[in-house]
Formats: C-alpha cells, structure tokens, sequence
C-alpha cells in the first residue's frame, strides 16, 4: 500500500520533467502505474474478504501519537480499486482530450498528485493523515477546476470549490479530534472496534455535527451542493474522476468509515436521511432542464451522492444497496463524463439542444455512450439494475411512504438524465455540426471499459458478492450474514417501480424541450449571476456570494483603517498596545513589592550630575530648532551614558559607547548638511496629544523600570557565566567571552545584520549615483 | 539611584515617542537614537545596579568575585548599541534617499504607497526636488 502511495506520489512529482520529454507518451505511463496498482488491489481481494485486514505503519509524530499508518479493509478496498481503475483509464482519456496541450506537465501533477492523496485518503487509518490527505484532495481540485486560469470564471470557480471543501475541512479537523480525544484513540480501527458511547456525551454530539459538517462540504450535500456544477469548469477528465467519480465521495466514504462510532448517535439517522433526500430532490429537480452536458450530469451526481447519504442513513439495512450504488455510480457516472467529454471533443458542442444524429454520424461514440446510458437508466441486466432493484426492495419494503416518495423522485430526475444523454445521439441532427479529428482509443477505451464493467458486474456477481460482504463487514463493524445478490429477483413491487420509474423519465426526457426554456426563466441553467433574477435569487449560493463580499468589505475596512499611511498611527498603535500588554502582565503576574524594600543604591553627586545631563539633554533634542543643536545634545547624552556605564561596572559598554556615539555625531553632522531642515510641522493640538501620550509612555516604562528591581529574580543564567569563564573559556572578561564564546552565534547574527545595513546604505547610496552620468 | 534611574529611563522613552510621532523625518531619526539608548538604559538597571565591580576575573583568581555588575545584560546591550548604529545608519541614508527623490520631510506626504486602490503618485512621475536638476530626478526608482 505504501509502496503504491508512493510510486503514484513519485510520479506526480516526477511529471513535470517525465511529461515535459515524454509529451503525449506520459498518459500512457500513468495508465501503466495507477493500472498496475489497480491489479495489486485486486489481488488483495481475496486476503480482505477473508477478513485479514492488511496493516502498514511508520512513526511519523510519536510524542502525538500519530503514525504513518495504512489499513485496507473492505471499504476503503473498494474505494481504491475505484480510485486506481478509473484513474488508469482517465490517464488513458487525458492523452486524446488534452492533445499537444501546453501545460499538461502541469496538470499531470495536479491529476497524480489527486490521485495519490485520494488514495491517501481512503487507506488512512491514523484521522490526523486522514485529515492532511482529505485537505491536499481539495488543494488538488482547486489546481485541477482552475487549470483554465486565463478565464475569470475558473478561477473564481476554484476558488469557491477550495473554500467550501477547506472550510468544512476544518469543521472536520475540530470535530475528528474531539471525537478522537473523547473515544481515546487516533486510530480509525480501534475507534471503530470500540463503538459508541451509549449514551453519547455532548462533546460527541458537536464531533458529529462537525464532521457532518465536513463530509456535507466535500461531499456536495445540500445546501453546500452548489460548488460542484460550478467544477464543471474543470476539463471533463478531472470532472468525470473527481467531481463524480472519487472525490465527491470522499465525504460519503467518511460518513460510511465512522458509521460504527457515530452510526448508532440518536441524530444519525434523523439528520442523514433529511440531508440525503434534500440534497437527492435539489439535484434532480435542478438537473432535468439543464441544456449544458456537464452541469447536466454534475447535477444528477448531487443527487446520487444525496442518494448515498441516505442509504447510509438507513443503518444496517441500508449497507448493501449502499456499497452496490456507489459501485454502479462511479461506473456510470465517470463513463457518461468522459463519454460527453467525448462527444465535446468531437463536435465542439456541449450543449443538449446543439447535438443530434451521432447515432450516424459517430456510431463508436454512440455506442460507447449508449452503453453508459444502460448501466445509468439502470436497465438489466447491468450492475445499475442490480444496485437500483437492492435500493427499491429496501425502500418498498420497509421504507414509509413519506420517505419513500421522494426517493423515487430522485431516481426519476437521474434516470431523466441517462435518457437525456440519448439525445445527442438520436435527435434530429442540427446543421451545421462537423465531426473533428479525435483520438478514439484514447477518448474511448474508458467509458466503453466502464460500459462493459458496469453491464458485466451484472452477471458475475460472485466477486461482486464478496466484495460486498468485506465492504458490510467494515462499515457494519461487524461480519454480516451471507449477502444476497441476485440479478434477477422475478416480478416483485421492485420490478415494477423500476420499471414506473424508467416509463415517467422516459416521458419526461421527451418533453425535455418544453422543460429547459421553464428552467431558463427560471434562471437556473445558467451559473449564478451577479444579479441573480428568478430562482437564482433563493439560491444558496447567495449565501457564498454575500459572505465572500463581506470578507472584502471588512478586508477593505480593516485595512483602512490600520493601514492608513501614518507613520504615526502605526507608532501609537504599537506604543499603546506596549503599554496595555505591560500593565497586563504586571497586574496578572501576582507579584507583591516586598515588605522591606531590597536595599536601594545609594545616590552618588557625579551619577546624579550625569542622570540630569541625560534628562536635560533629552528634552534639549526635543526643544531644539536648529538641528545643530539637537546633534551637540545627543552628543552629551552619549558621553554622559558612557560614564554612567563605567562608573555602573561596564567598561566594555562605556567604551563602545564613547565610539558608537562619535560615530554617531560624525555621522549626523556629515549627513544633516544634506537632510531636511529640523522643521516644526505639527499643529498645537497635535503636539499636545502627543506629549501626552509621549508623558503616559514614559510613566509607564518608568514606573516599569522601577519595578523591575523589585521582582528581581533571584536565580540568574550570569552566575553561570562568571564561574565558568576563566575555567571553560579561559577568559577573564565575562562580557567579552560571553560574545566571542558562549553566545558566539549571536555576534555572528550581528556582524550578518551589520553586513546588511553597509549593503542597504551602498545601494541607497548607489541609486542616486547611476542616474548622475 | 534606581528611583533616578527610572526617572530616566521614562524621560528616554517619553522623549523619544514624542519624536518619533513627528511629522518631520529628520526627528525620526533623532527618536531612533533616544529610544535605543532608553532601550539599553531599561535592560542595564534590570540586572541590578551594582557601582565600580565590572565583571572582571582578577588575575589571581579563576571567578569573580561577587558582587559584581551582571555580565549578562551588557552583553545585549553590547550587541544592541551596534545593531541600533545600523539602524541609524541606514535610516539615515533612507531619509537621505527619500528627501532626494521626493523632495519633501514631511512623513504625512509619505502615505501614498500605503493607500488602497492608489497605484502611488510617485510610481508614475519622480517629482523633481527643489534644487536638484532635472537629471536625478529618476533617483526615486
């Protein structure tokens, strides 16, 4: 598992040198590999239905408690054959769809880095690696929906795909290490053998509402559906792998990974069936008048992962239809992608009413999607019959009507959407539509492949069967009793609901032309707009809208306001926060001034003659008009600071004092020649606020000062040094050995910040000098 | 000593707050200095005031003899008396460069770059400095 984790990881990093040589040869590569890794998956079928779990494990954080560590079981199996298999083929398409593309090095990362992490995901056993490969998915999708970046909408479109799966990736994070830290374990396996908390505290009631939260993001439940028909600006390879096929069901493979902890929570099932069937009706309804091919199907898959939601919702009974949908949906769903993909290479159309007569025109690629179309409408003998018959036997026979309804109406709505997909085959040819060169074996293989999958899995049903029971088996946390799975189940209530439904979608697709302009005034075929009319204005896509522009609008504000151009604003802002955090931290600090003061200095003549020339000579550099006289002040100020420090015991400060402060004066004298005059330019109301808070400041920092003597802390690092410096460092001046010796590194630090000042000043200096000749 | 020493510190700091908050560049820079020497002032009482007992190992003993000033803090003074004559340094030859280019000391006239939606005045056309021809005026880039 490991090893396939990162040989796909290898070759996304690898690909934008392999690609760059290999051109259009590289898809066949990655074929190759994720292929190769679909065969060893599907070896390890038997192993897994057996019930031996396959387990790898690296220390990654140990002082955590989080490993590097991977386990396949019947779930996460599936999800990796899924994932692996239809990525060999997608890899396949992408050498016909993205023909001589100039970027394609880029997006083969981005593709192999999905398809790595997705994989990732799925093995996961350790919830924070979970996590890390759930968030690089969205940052692949965000790469893979904007890799069109010249146009505005793919941009903005990736952007609102990012920020929706990440900011319910967050929700997850919080809700996955809540439940984590309440079951006492990080590991997937033994939160799931544990079982939940009967009955569940608050803090596992806001863990599941939070991860909820993240799967309905990732997953595109309503109301968060509406990122995915806008990913629909992805090229229709990465729509038909991550947008229906993989990524999509990260959330729902979620869901179905914890259903054992959280499954048996009183608002399980109140909230999943609600958020299933919401989400199945909004995407269906929404889905039928679409006229473009891809939003068309991206809505069908909202309402199929809504589907899924449910089914799961179900508990137990809803297990087996589950894991047979999912299975089917990805077939399908990835086929009727990349068999439109397909037909909008060819044409250049993609658009419902703008196609016709491929029947004739393109019989492989009519048959190709024909075929897709089976499996979707469910139609036997195809693996989309078997898992559409285990759902209505489930829903007939114990479902209330209440529920039950608006499930058939979701089938209705995607069983429309399969038949809608014959129109470009059958309907009356528009004029004027050309046929283009294609690279058929590459467009073709995967939905033909997908195709015969799908309507094989039909009749070999007995791996199907185990397959199944491991994917019962991981998600029931327990082994189930032989599964039943059957093609044909005779003439039951099922039957002929299936057949109800296949009959209204049928009538339904053919008045399609009527239902497209109802759903254009109601301004739902289009994206939503900036001044959304008609149904648009309802839509919760709104509630993205507003939120993004009032983020800018407190950006703006914010940024106006602490980022006005004053220096002296962001002087103030600093200079006052100072204040407030000292008296903060002195006030909390809990120290008391100790009874008897500790013995105080006593005061000397000379030091207080010196104590006054800096006073004085720091408000002579205030007061001064003429920038002589402020320079001949601070000159004294420094010479006068240089004997306090000799005469305070530090005759290295007093020395390079008296130099730093030459230099200084040198430098000043030299420069103030060529610098402004030393103006006044402040208002009187302004210089007094400013002496005021200027007086405030110097309080504070004296007081501060004063302070500092008090709470001295009595164990101190420099006894350390002044006993070591003449045995460790064979030094007698601790100063000096403290910065050539114990804290050498720093005084390298330093002279580094010295060197780049002289560096700045030369190119400041240097400037003026170019322009000059 | 300490309550004068403290009288000091906060006449250093205050001082230099009410520079640095003028609108003249020239006083920023006069600010820079006092509030690094209040800086290095503040951290040198903080390791106690201790007069005449630098902290040397006399040549007859191999440790120092307490008490003795605290070694510690000079040393970051030491380093922060260099560091902060590099700042000055290149605050002065930034105030230098800025004046040339922009002919102006008032730090207010200085907000362009900092405005929002603005692309700065000085991007577009160098203002030509009072009594700096016509030929520096490209200095500014």
């Amino acid at each position: 598992m490991g090893v396939s984790l990162a040989l796909l990881g290898l070759l996304a990093f690898a690909a934008p040198w392999l690609a760059a040589r290999l051109q259009q040869r590289f898809g066949y590569l990655a074929a190759l590999v994720s292929g190769g890794t679909f065969v060893w998956f599907a070896l390890q079928l038997p192993h897994v239905v057996g019930g031996a779990e396959r387990l790898e494990e690296l220390p990654w954080l140990p002082t955590l408690g989080t490993t590097l560590s991977l386990r396949l079981d019947g779930l996460s199996l599936t999800f990796a054959l899924l994932i692996t298999g239809i990525g060999a083929l997608v890899a396949l398409y992408v050498v016909g769809y993205l023909e001589n593309h100039p970027r394609l090095p880029r997006f083969w990362t981005s593709l192999l880095l999905f398809e790595t992490t997705m994989l990732g995901l799925v093995l996961a056993d350790d919830i924070v690696l979970l996590f890390v490969f759930w968030e690089l998915t969205s940052v692949s999708s965000f790469f893979l929906i904007g890799f069109a970046d010249e146009r505005p909408r793919a941009r903005a479109n990736a952007q609102q795909a990012l920020i929706v799966t990440v900011a319910g990736g967050l929700a997850l994070l919080v809700g996955l290490l809540l439940l984590a830290q309440q079951q006492g374990s990080f590991r997937l396996r033994e939160l799931v053998t544990m079982g939940s908390l009967q009955p569940p505290e608050t803090l596992i009631t806001v863990a599941f509402l939070l991860i909820l939260l993240g799967a309905a993001t990732k997953s595109a439940q309503f109301p968060f559906h509406f990122w995915l028909p806008n990913a629909m600006e992805a090229p229709t390879p990465v729509s038909a792998y991550l947008h229906s096929a993989t990524m999509v069901k990260a959330g729902i493979y979620l869901l179905a990974r914890l259903h054992p902890v959280l499954g048996s929570h009183p608002w399980w099932q109140p909230s999943l069936l609600t958020l299933g069937l919401l989400t199945a009706l909004t995407g269906a309804a929404l889905a039928i008048p679409q006229r473009d091919l891809k939003r068309l199907l991206a809505y069908s898959t909202v309402s199929a992962l809504g589907t899924l939601v449910f089914l799961l919702g179900l508990g137990d009974a809803g297990v087996k239809p589950f894991a047979l949908f999912l299975i089917a949906h990805a077939l399908y769903k990835g086929g009727a992608f990349l068999a439109a993909g397909a037909i909008e290479h060819v044409t250049e159309r993609r658009t419902l009413d703008a196609l016709g007569g491929l029947w004739r025109t393109a019989p492989v690629l009519a048959g190709a999607t024909g075929l897709v179309v089976l499996v979707a409408a469910g139609l036997p003998p195809t693996l989309g019959f078997v898992s559409k018959e285990a759902i209505l036997e489930l829903g007939v026979e114990t479902l209330s009507p209440l529920l039950l309804l608006p499930l058939l109406l979701a089938f209705v709505g995607q069983t429309t959407v399969a038949w809608l997909l014959l129109r470009p085959l059958l309907a009356r040819p528009p004029e004027s539509l050309h046929l283009h060169h294609a690279h058929w074996f590459s467009l073709l293989t995967g939905p033909m492949l997908l195709g015969l999958i799908a309507l094989g899995g039909g009749f070999a049903l007995d791996p199907l069967r185990s397959l199944i029971a491991a994917v019962i088996a991981s998600v029931q946390g327990a082994t189930p009793p032989p599964v039943k799975l059957t093609l044909w189940h005779g003439f039951t209530v099922a039957l002929g609901t299936s057949g109800f439904i296949l009959l209204s979608a049928g009538l339904i697709a053919a008045v399609w032309p009527r239902i497209a302009p109802v759903g254009d005034r109601l301004a739902i075929t289009e994206p939503l707009a900036e001044r959304p009319r008609g149904l648009g204005r309802l839509a919760p896509e709104r509630g993205y809208q507003s939120l993004m522009s009032m983020v800018l609008r407190f950006a703006d504000v914010q940024t106006r306001l602490l980022q006005n151009g004053y220096l002296r604003v962001y002087v103030t802002v600093i200079v006052a926060t100072a204040i407030l955090l000292i008296i903060v931290s002195v006030l909390r600090s809990g120290l008391t001034i100790p009874a008897p003061l500790p013995p105080l200095t006593i005061v000397d003549l000379l030091d207080a003659v010196l104590v006054l020339i800096i006073i004085v000579s720091s408000f002579v550099t205030v007061r001064a008009t003429e920038r002589l006289v402020a320079v001949a002040a601070l000159g004294a100020l420094g010479f006068s600071l240089a004997l306090l420090y000799a005469r305070y015991g530090a005759p290295d400060l007093a020395l390079t004092q008296v130099l730093v402060d030459t230099l200084t004066v040198v430098l000043l004298v030299f420069a103030f020649y060529r610098l402004p005059r030393y103006a006044q330019l402040s208002s009187t109301p302004a210089r007094i606020r400013d002496a005021v808070l200027a007086t405030a400041f110097g309080v504070v920092m004296g007081v501060f000062a004063l302070l500092v003597h008090f709470f001295r802390y009595p164990e101190r690092i420099s006894s350390y040094f002044a006993e070591q410096v003449y045995e460790a460092a064979h030094g007698r001046n601790v100063v000096n050995v403290i910065l050539v010796d114990f804290r050498a590194l720093d005084t390298l630090g330093e002279i580094t910040v010295l060197g780049l000042a002289a560096l700045g000043v030369a190119a400041l200096l240097a400037v003026g000098k170019g322009a000059r000749d | 000593m300490e309550f004068l020493f403290a009288i000091m510190i906060g006449t250093l700091y205050g001082c230099s707050l009410y520079l640095l908050l003028r609108r003249s560049i020239v006083k920023l820079a006069i600010g820079l200095i006092l509030l690094g020497n209040g800086a290095n002032l503040l951290i040198f009482s903080a390791g106690g005031l201790v007069r005449g007992r630098p902290p040397l190992v006399p040549e007859d003993a191999t440790s120092v003899p307490a008490p003795y000033a605290d070694p510690l803090p000079q040393a970051l003074i030491l380093t922060a008396i260099v560091i902060s004559f590099g700042v000055l340094v290149f605050a002065v030859a930034l105030i230098y460069r800025t004046y040339r280019a922009l002919a102006t000391d008032d730090l207010d006239d200085l907000t362009a770059t900092d405005r929002l939606g603005e692309v700065p005045e000085a991007a577009h056309q160098p203002v030509v400095p009072v009594g700096v021809s016509a030929s520096n005026s490209q200095d500014g880039r």
